[in-house]
């Protein structure tokens, strides 16, 4: 009785649920973030509509948007700082909305790559993301990434970066003895013409 | 909760527009929905809407070009979303095309029965103006008729627009003589001269 009591409440509970998200359609948008030179291209990602949209941008600072509002590409400049943009989607078939904001907390300039965990026992990983703010800076992009060997001073691990698109990867340290290593990271930045290579300290436990 | 999730009702946006002589007045009106709204506008032709703009009414002053405009609400509390358009036409500007004949016959036979105004080349259409100002006088100077006549919106007033229909002559064949001033928003134009009832 307990249990058909619980069953009915789920049901009910399902069919006000459902007919709450009908009287709500909404669109699920997200926003695509590209550099392009001393511009960040924002684009906006529908996952599923009928692909007939109204866009509209709107951003914080008077001046911040300097392409139409109405595109669906918004081209702003790359070194804004403290700024939000969103964009407002209508799907012009089913009348569905949507709606996204971005924030730019900080111009985008070159920092530092962090490695986790140190020490390490079986994998470290290497990120530009900004764990402070947990935004991906998304200028940077790690196109070569080398191990390095206090102990010999040779390369022990050569991690070739196929995608320009990473800011993340995993090195495995399982079978490497303990001792200290450093991780030679080559960043490409929209501030420098060329690969900056930074360096970050790894300590590597062992089994 | 669900109850209460049901509570919260759907916001519903609608758009309404004060036609002016050289301007349109847009109002945003949003119901339902917790009263904390973030308003978007946009424009799709017209002259565009500001940018970081958000008040729930929008001036469009002067605008020489007929546009979709529209407007986006977010609810900051619940996320919920409305949208409203409306359509805008343009406000008249550049030169007028008008031509006055000189006679008409208000006898009622359904042919050149009342004092129209026509495009310059006679035809049908806008003659860009959104007011019209008529006075006729007699021969002897006494004015015996004036009217105004505004059309705002659309294509303002157009060729075959009745100035007048005699009233004030006593259908009293004869020459009168008319004043017209055409209004848009560039500016002003006299026409005069006489017009004989037939």
């Amino acid at each position: 009785m307990k249990n058909l009591l619980i069953l009915l409440m789920l049901l009910f509970g399902k069919g006000l649920t459902n007919l709450y998200a009908q009287d709500n359609e909404s669109l699920e948008v997200n926003i695509n973030v590209q550099n392009n030179g001393k511009w960040r291209q924002l684009s906006p990602l529908i996952t599923k509509g009928s692909g007939d949209y109204l866009y509209l941008w709107m951003c914080s600072a008077k001046y911040g948007i300097s392409t139409d509002r109405s595109a669906k590409t918004a081209t702003v400049p790359l070194d804004e700082e403290n700024i939000t943009y969103e964009v407002f989607v209508r799907d012009q078939k089913t009348g569905a909305l949507g709606h996204k904001a971005i924030n730019f907390s900080k111009a985008l300039k070159a920092t530092a790559a962090i490695a986790y965990p140190n020490p390490s026992r079986d994998e470290v990983v290497v990120s530009l993301k900004d764990h402070k703010s947990d935004v991906l800076n998304e200028i940077q992009r790690i196109t070569k990434a080398d191990l390095y060997s206090e102990r010999t001073g040779g390369v022990v691990r050569s991690i070739p970066v196929t995608t320009n698109n990473l800011d993340e990867l995993k090195i495995n340290v399982k079978d490497l003895p303990a001792g200290t290593y450093y991780v030679h990271l080559w960043v490409n930045d929209n501030i420098h013409s060329e690969a900056q290579r930074k360096e970050i300290r790894v300590l590597v436990s062992g089994h | 909760m669900l109850i209460c999730s049901l509570n919260v009702m759907a916001i519903t946006a609608s758009l309404s527009q004060q036609v002016n002589a050289c301007d349109r007045l847009l109002t945003l009106s949003i119901s339902g929905g917790s009263g904390n709204y973030q308003i978007a506008w946009g424009a799709n032709g017209g002259c565009g809407t500001p940018a970081n703009y958000s008040q729930s009414t929008l001036s469009i002053p002067n605008c020489g070009s007929d546009g979709t405009y529209y407007a986006f609400v977010l609810d900051l509390n619940t996320n919920q979303q409305a949208f409203a358009s409306i359509f805008v036409n343009k406000v008249l500007t550049g030169s007028f095309s008008a031509y006055l004949p000189n006679v008409f016959t208000p006898n009622g036979d359904g042919i050149n029965d009342t004092f129209d105004i026509f495009t310059s080349s006679q035809g049908s259409g806008p003659i860009n103006a959104h007011t019209l100002v008529i006075t006729v006088s007699n021969r002897w100077g006494a004015q015996i008729f004036s009217q105004t006549y505004t059309n705002y919106g659309g294509t303002g007033i157009n060729a075959r627009f009745v100035m007048w229909n005699g009233s004030g002559s006593g259908n009293v064949s004869g020459t009168y003589y008319y004043g017209v001033t055409l209004y848009n928003c560039s500016g002003n134009q006299f026409y005069n001269g006489p017009v004989t009832i037939l």
